[in-house]
């Protein structure tokens, strides 16, 4: 009896690591997608400009300490290119929050049915 | 980041509601408190924008300026090239633009950070709601707990499961008004309806055979009048109209007498539990006139009788008129049993046919009445089964 109790209090305690690893996770990506949609949102912001500038404008690209005179169109492509990544990654964390999500709640829901077991156990222990 | 703060509140059990709730609120308070900083950093932005724009715009004026160079020595230095400026677009983008352009992107830019402000007020109203609502419940809660009512707890499981504040505020006021009210009027209104019923069975059969047709127009006309002072009084015409279908088609479907039933409801200002009710018991009844006009007099008495206090006195005596007109055409007795009793056949009747329409009318009249007071009656009046569809309905 008193093994068997101890086993499953060994096994309330894995699965709630286990929880607190996902909900860690979770706000990792949660962090994660912010920086993203943020960056998403200059990016669009850049192109909208880009869009209205005409075509003799000099563009130049900070890379490290220089500045780089870079063609209209070829800016304009690689802002294009940032925003389809930036997006598929917004599409693909989102993807992972929901299996996380539904991760947690499963292990929430065992958690639970575990404490009630426990419970259960040490009531009629008491009695007992 | 709101799900987490609903969440805490829904599981819990009443009793324990109160703090959960305040905790509840104060994370949202928590919220807000971010959402606002946020918002302070985006209007500085806003006016560092403008500022800069106002500095962009006076740069051209001249050729050159005298500036301080730097911030390491102050010895004059020159700015030259008034009219050119590189912008940052973001992203390490840089581009050539004369002042005039870069005042344009900077205008632009001034217009999302305006957007992005306004969703950002839009969002910290929400929150706000979301935290009257949390500190209300709060309270309720706690009252509720001094106050132990069985249906007041009811009502707060109800509202933590539902989650809206508007239902949750309205439906407690109201259930612990009806549970009040009940009691007494019932008492009345069965003793009242007992008499009238024991006149109506003598009576109404035989004013039924008789009566027929020649109440119709007089009703009718009655009817209209009464609908006009419901007007003035009332602004719901929608009300109005169902509850016009519903006459009319009380009428075809029944005889003269339910008609007059029919007017009396709208006089009475429209108390709608009592309509549902009564469909359930008609409903049941209507093939068997005699038991099933008992079971639904009583309602229906306590309905008028109650609505004719809250509701003005005017409107009690346009019943009176009507109901006297009816009694007149019967040509049987006077009295004020009589009066009661032709109300009380027709409404039997009006209710079976319009199950669907009373319903409707009374998610229309549930705020108006609770806040006068008259729906409360009603409501009273009519036991256990006005409260359930209460909830139900706004559920």
């Amino acid at each position: 009896m008193s093994s068997s109790m101890r086993d499953m209090q060994k096994d309330l305690e894995n699965k709630a690591n286990d929880l607190g690893k996902i909900q860690k996770d979770i706000a990792k990506n949660h962090q994660l997608r912010k920086k993203y949609t943020i960056q998403l949102g200059e990016n669009e912001l850049v192109l909208k400009e880009l869009d209205l500038l005409e075509e003799d404008a000099n563009v130049f690209k900070m890379i490290g300490p220089v500045l780089v005179k870079q063609d209209l169109a070829e800016a304009k492509a690689n802002v294009g290119k940032r925003i389809e990544y930036i997006s598929a990654e917004l599409k693909r964390l989102d993807a992972i929050l929901q299996d996380m999500e539904e991760k947690q709640i499963n292990k929430r829901d065992a958690i639970l049915k575990l404490q009630q077991r426990v419970q259960s156990i040490q009531a009629g222990k008491a009695k007992a | 980041m709101d799900p987490p703060a609903k969440g805490t509140v829904t599981p819990i059990a009443s009793l324990f509601s109160p703090e959960e709730a305040q905790k509840a609120a104060s994370y949202v308070e928590v919220k807000i408190e971010e959402k606002r900083s946020e918002l302070n950093r985006l209007q500085q932005f806003v006016d560092e924008n403008s500022n800069l724009i106002n500095l962009i715009k006076k740069l051209p004026d001249k050729l050159h300026h005298n500036v301080p160079f730097g911030k390491m020595a102050f010895f004059p230095g020159r700015l030259i090239h008034t009219n050119e400026c590189m912008v940052l677009l973001g992203e390490n983008y840089y581009v050539d633009r004369t002042s005039k352009q870069a005042i344009e992107v900077l205008k632009r830019r001034d217009k999302t950070l305006q957007s992005q402000i306004h969703s950002l007020k839009a969002e910290i109203d929400d929150f706000q709601a979301e935290a009257s609502f949390f500190t209300s419940t709060a309270s309720e809660a706690a009252d509720g707990l001094v106050e132990i009512r069985e249906e007041y707890e009811e009502e707060e499981e109800e509202e933590e499961d539902s989650g809206t504040v508007v239902q949750s505020g309205v439906k407690e006021a109201s259930g612990v008004v009806e549970e009040e009210l009940e009691d007494d009027e019932f008492v009345r209104i069965m003793s009242r309806l007992n008499e009238l019923e024991m006149a109506e069975e003598r009576e109404g059969e035989d004013g039924d055979d008789k009566g027929g047709e020649e109440h119709d127009s007089p009703t009718e006309s009655e009817e209209e009048s009464e609908k006009d002072m419901v007007k003035g009084i009332r602004d719901e015409t929608e009300e109005q109209e169902t509850i016009k279908s519903v006459l009319k088609k009380a009428s075809t479907n029944s005889s003269s007498i339910r008609e007059p039933i029919y007017t009396e409801p709208r006089v009475k200002a429209k108390v709608i539990e009592v309509l549902p009710e009564k469909h359930l018991h008609t409903g049941l009844d209507d093939p068997s006139k005699c038991i099933g006009r008992r079971p639904q007099n009583p309602p229906k008495e306590d309905q008028s009788r109650v609505r004719i206090p809250g509701k003005k006195t005017v409107r009690w005596s346009d019943q009176v008129t009507t109901s006297g007109s009816i009694v007149k055409a019967k040509a049987d007795v006077v009295g004020p049993q009589k009066i009661e009793s032709p109300m009380e056949k027709e409404e039997p009747e009006f209710d079976s046919t319009k199950a669907f329409t009373g319903s409707i009318v009374e998610h229309a009249h549930n705020p108006e009445t609770n806040t006068h007071g008259l729906m409360q009656q009603s409501s009273g009046s009519q036991p256990s089964k006005p409260v359930s569809r209460f909830k139900a309905q706004r559920r």
